[in-house]
């Protein structure tokens, strides 16, 4: 397992769980992909305040939402930010007569978290750039 | 009427590539009916198919304002639907039984009235159109016209206790059908109204139901319509032809087993190409019969000699007979010597008369016998002997005139009995009696000459009464075989001639009919190629994570075999898709199908109404349905009822600019209407959220000013709209000057003044109401380039607020 608060991990865990169905995640594994794709979400926001408005991360999750958009400079890519954080909140709150996310909400929400994810790093790059130093997780790689 | 543009498009295509073997007048009647058609084969000229149809002026494009329902279905009183009437997408959600549907029947059945579609519902349903609670049904819509300031006002009545039927529509305040605002076609070609119901079954069609219904779109249905009457007018041809072919082998065999030598000249007619008809009808009429030579001519001939009558022969035997007797007895005894006698007599009287007073007999010399009594008796003598020898004479003279009379009676062999060839009846019999007949005895003795007539004459009317009576008979017996056939051919004969001029049309109506199907499969390919495009963009946005993939779509064939075409592949496997696709897949598809052909820029309604399309789709394609219809609110209006949650939820936080109509329903069927969502509303609670939340960092107050930025441009430009619609602008032009501002400020002055270039007017007319407009402007127009919002960014927001209700200008009363 990656390091906890790694978006890109996490949404890779997120798809394993969907995908592997073993006995101890039958039938839970939908709610369990929600969570951990909405703790990418989350992770990659961090990431992305931290490089854009810090402090923005302790506001309320649909403040934050909202914030995507602008402070990332892409207005669809904060528009399914949005969509996937609705879906995977109402999954998160179980509620026993709500029915869990289907696959291909779920694989909406993967999608938007995996580009949330690459978009915040993209943006880290380029402001570390300007700072002359590179962001941790970027030194590993070729 | 054919389409006008049409028409010219095929005219033209002429010009460039005539049909071989048919002619342009042909072509052109095909789109003026099936009449014109057979004119023009009639040798009527085409006329001037090309300059006929006026061009009617297409109908102005419109929006929907308004849909007003009262009496109908599950709405009681009066209820309006109120929408902007512009490009952009607007739900209308509500729990089930809220009074969506109602809307939307009500719409359709406004616009296409009991049309086929409705009668397709059950009678319960149809039943049930007025509503409990409410006697007094009325269903009227408002359209925004292009370049029109006043609305265009539909409405559509029923009296109390009317039948559906039994409505009156009044277009734009008169009693007229949508017909004669030129709606009639477009509806049928673009409906804009597409309903759950439809939308489940729209693909259950046969491929060529789904064929016209794409077709419809192409504008092509004249084209159509034209091949159709062609084929239909070469059918019955065709048919003519097989009418008339079909008996004849038949009847070659009857004449090849006839006899009869009619039947051969028929033959040879029907052996010759093309049938020598004429000649068929000759030998029918009779006339061929009266050849020369002909066996039927020389028996009808034989049929006809001459008879001698009994009676006549009779008499004049008897004449004979009678003449000659008299003659004889008038000889017997003095008479043949009467003359003489009287001669003698009148000499002797003479000679007395001279030796006057001598009685002695000068011959004999007896004495006193020549006295005054011998000599009156004498004289009294000659006369009578006189009367005798006259008599006699008159007698032979009788005679001699039975003689010739009887003569005459004898008349030579007739030609028909001497005639070579066999005619099928013994002719010699009769031939033999007339020759013995036609032998007078020579030397005109009365008794002979009537011995001969007496006994030949017998003889000969024995002879011709049986050859007259045997060559009748023959004859009848071939009548009696070939009767039937040509009975047969009497009825035929006409069909034949039909079936003749029927054929030499054939191949100018075929060769019309490729001409017209060629120019109409260019023609559909062509226009068919864009909608196909834009089938294929809404399917990949709806199918999301769909295995299934559309390939070609195409429209194929013609007539009996036309059909939508639909390739494409699942899971990468070629398969026949309407068969592997779930019903979700298949809603998706038709919906896909329905937004490109409502979205036809030839069609006058710029808006579509879609009703309940979630609850026939897969709920993960919600997101896809959400951008399907937002990409087509982008230059129509969108009307979307939904009783499901999750499309507006999508449209919300997917951040698609979309109005939120919720409607309601109470007790009484009363419903309500309130606006929940606009994209002016959106924009400003989502600047609340970010601005209200605790902690916020500075940087993040540049999102709130973006956010308020967007709200007052979505105010201004539908403030812009509304502006430019009541001061009767069309809707290009509005587009137009929506493109031109550069700045938010010179956006607003357009919205305030209608003058993009008083952008310097703008924050003076502001100001006047909202102290804050100066400030809060300069900030929004940076928006979240880095507007930096001083003080508290919730204050801020509702001065933006109250910004974007100043641009609205104030709805007009009523409506
Ligand atoms: N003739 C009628 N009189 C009264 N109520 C009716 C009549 N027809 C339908 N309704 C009711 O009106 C309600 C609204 O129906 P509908 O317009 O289909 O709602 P929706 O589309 O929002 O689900 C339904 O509950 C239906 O039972
Ligand atoms: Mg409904």
């Amino acid at each position: 397992m990656a390091e906890e608060s790694d978006p890109h991990a996490l949404v890779a865990a997120a798809r394993d769980v969907a995908r592997i169905e073993t006995e101890a995640t039958a039938g839970l594994w939908p709610r369990a992909a929600a969570l951990l794709t909405r703790q990418a979400l989350e992770a990659a926001m961090a990431r992305l305040w931290a490089a854009t408005a810090p402090g923005l991360e302790r506001t309320s999750g649909r403040c934050q939402v909202l914030c995507v958009g602008t402070l990332l400079g892409d207005p669809d890519l904060g528009g399914r930010v949005t969509l996937a954080w609705n879906v995977l909140s109402e999954a998160c709150h179980h509620r026993v007569y709500r029915l869990p996310p289907t696959a291909s909400e779920l694989e909406r929400a993967f999608e938007a978290a995996w580009d949330l994810a690459e978009a915040t790093e993209a943006l880290a790059c380029e402001a570390a750039e300007r700072r002359g130093r590179l962001p941790p997780r970027a030194e590993g790689l070729p | 009427m054919p389409d006008a543009a049409l028409l010219s498009l095929v005219a033209a295509r002429w010009e460039a590539h005539p049909a071989t073997g048919t002619s342009a007048p042909l072509v052109l009647a095909a789109f003026r009916g099936r009449e014109a058609v057979l004119g023009v084969l009639e040798g009527e000229d085409g006329g001037g198919a090309t300059t006929e149809p006026a061009a009617s002026r297409a109908p102005d494009p419109v929006h929907l304002a308004a849909i007003t329902v009262e009496g109908f279905r599950g709405i009681g009183e009066r209820a309006t639907l109120r929408l902007h009437p512009a490009p952009g997408l607007t739900l209308v959600v509500g729990r089930n039984g809220s009074g969506k549907s109602s809307f939307s029947e009500a719409l359709e059945i406004l616009l296409l009235g009991t049309n086929r579609r409705w009668d397709r519902r059950s009678p319960v349903w149809r039943d049930g159109w007025r509503n409990l609670h409410h006697r007094h049904t009325v269903i009227e819509a408002r359209f925004a016209a292009d370049g029109r300031r006043e609305p265009l006002v539909v409405s559509r009545r029923w009296d109390d206790g009317a039948g559906l039927q039994e409505s009156t529509l009044s277009v734009g305040g008169r009693q007229r059908s949508l017909e004669s605002i030129g709606w009639a076609q477009p509806l049928a070609s673009y409906p804009p109204l597409l309903s759950h119901h439809e939308l489940e079954s729209a693909l259950d069609d046969t491929p060529s139901h789904l064929y016209d219904a794409l077709a419809g779109i192409l504008g092509l249905g004249d084209l159509r319509a034209a091949q159709e009457t062609l084929r239909g007018v070469r059918l019955d041809l065709e048919r003519a032809v097989r009418a008339a072919g079909d008996p004849v082998d038949a009847l070659v065999r009857r004449l090849e087993d006839s006899a009869d030598e009619r039947a051969a000249t028929v033959l040879a007619a029907l052996r010759s190409r093309p049938w020598d008809l004429d000649a068929i009808g000759e030998t029918l009429s009779g006339e061929a019969a009266a050849d020369e030579g002909s066996t039927l001519r020389r028996l009808s001939d034989l049929a006809a000699l001459p008879v001698l009558a009994r009676e006549e022969l009779e008499a004049t035997v008897r004449g004979l007979r009678d003449a000659d007797r008299l003659v004889t007895e008038l000889q017997r005894g003095e008479g043949a010597r009467a003359d003489e006698l009287a001669d003698l007599l009148e000499r002797a009287l003479e000679v007395h008369a001279h030796a006057a007073g001598q009685t002695a007999c000068p011959v004999c010399g007896t004495e006193g016998v020549l006295t005054y009594a011998w000599r009156r008796h004498t004289g009294e003598r000659l006369r009578s002997l006189r009367e005798d020898a006259e008599a006699l004479r008159a007698a032979r003279a009788r005679r001699e005139a039975a003689i010739a009379g009887a003569t005459l009676l004898v008349t030579a062999v007739p030609a028909p009995l001497t005639e070579s060839g066999d005619p099928g009846v013994p002719v010699e019999p009769a031939l033999q009696a007339w020759r013995r007949w036609s032998a007078i005895p020579e030397g005109g003795d009365a008794q002979r000459l009537a011995a001969h007539l007496q006994e030949r004459g017998q003889q000969l009317i024995a002879a011709v009464a049986e050859l007259r009576r045997s060559a009748r008979e023959e004859l009848d017996r071939r009548q009696r075989t070939w009767r039937p056939i040509a009975d047969t051919l009497v009825t035929w004969l006409p069909a034949a001639r039909d079936a003749r001029a029927a054929a030499e049309r054939v191949p100018a109506v075929r060769a019309a009919e490729t001409w017209l199907r060629d120019a109409h499969d260019e023609l559909r390919d062509e226009r068919f190629r864009p909608i196909a495009e834009a089938v294929q963009a809404n399917w990949s946005a709806l199918r999301q994570d769909s295995n299934v993939s559309l390939g070609v779509l195409r429209l194929a064939g013609a007539s009996t075999r036309r059909q939508l075409v639909l390739d494409g592949s699942v899971d990468g496997e070629a398969a026949p898709l309407l068969g592997v696709m779930s019903q979700g897949e298949l809603n998706c598809l038709a919906l896909s199908l329905f937004l490109p052909r409502a979205s036809q820029p030839e069609s006058p309604f710029r808006f579509v109404v879609i009703d309940d399309p979630v609850q026939a789709m897969d709920p993960s394609k919600v997101e896809g349905l959400a951008t399907a219809l937002a990409a087509a609110a982008r230059d129509r209006q969108v009307v979307v009822l939904t009783h499901d949650t999750r499309l507006p939820e999508a449209v919300r936080f997917l951040r698609l600019p979309a109005t939120v109509i919720e409607v309601a329903r109470r007790e009484g069927s009363i419903v309500e209407l309130r606006e929940l969502d606009s994209p002016v509303r959106r924009h400003i609670d989502d600047a609340l959220a970010v601005a209200r939340s605790d902690g916020l960092p500075p940087e993040a107050r540049r999102v709130v000013a973006g956010f308020c930025r967007m709200a007052l441009e979505a105010a201004a430009t539908r403030a812009v709209a509304q502006r430019m619609r009541r001061e009767g602008r069309r809707f290009a032009d509005v587009e137009a000057e929506l493109e031109r501002p550069t700045t938010l400020l010179m956006l607003l002055a357009l919205a305030l003044f209608g003058d993009a270039s008083r952008s310097a007017d703008v924050v003076p007319r502001l100001a006047r109401d909202e102290p804050g407009a100066a400030e809060t402007l300069r900030i929004c127009n940076r928006g979240a380039h880095g507007g930096a919002i001083p003080g508290d960014p919730a204050a801020f927001v509702r001065v933006v607020e109250s910004l974007t209700r100043l641009l609205a200008p104030p709805e007009p009363a009523g409506g």
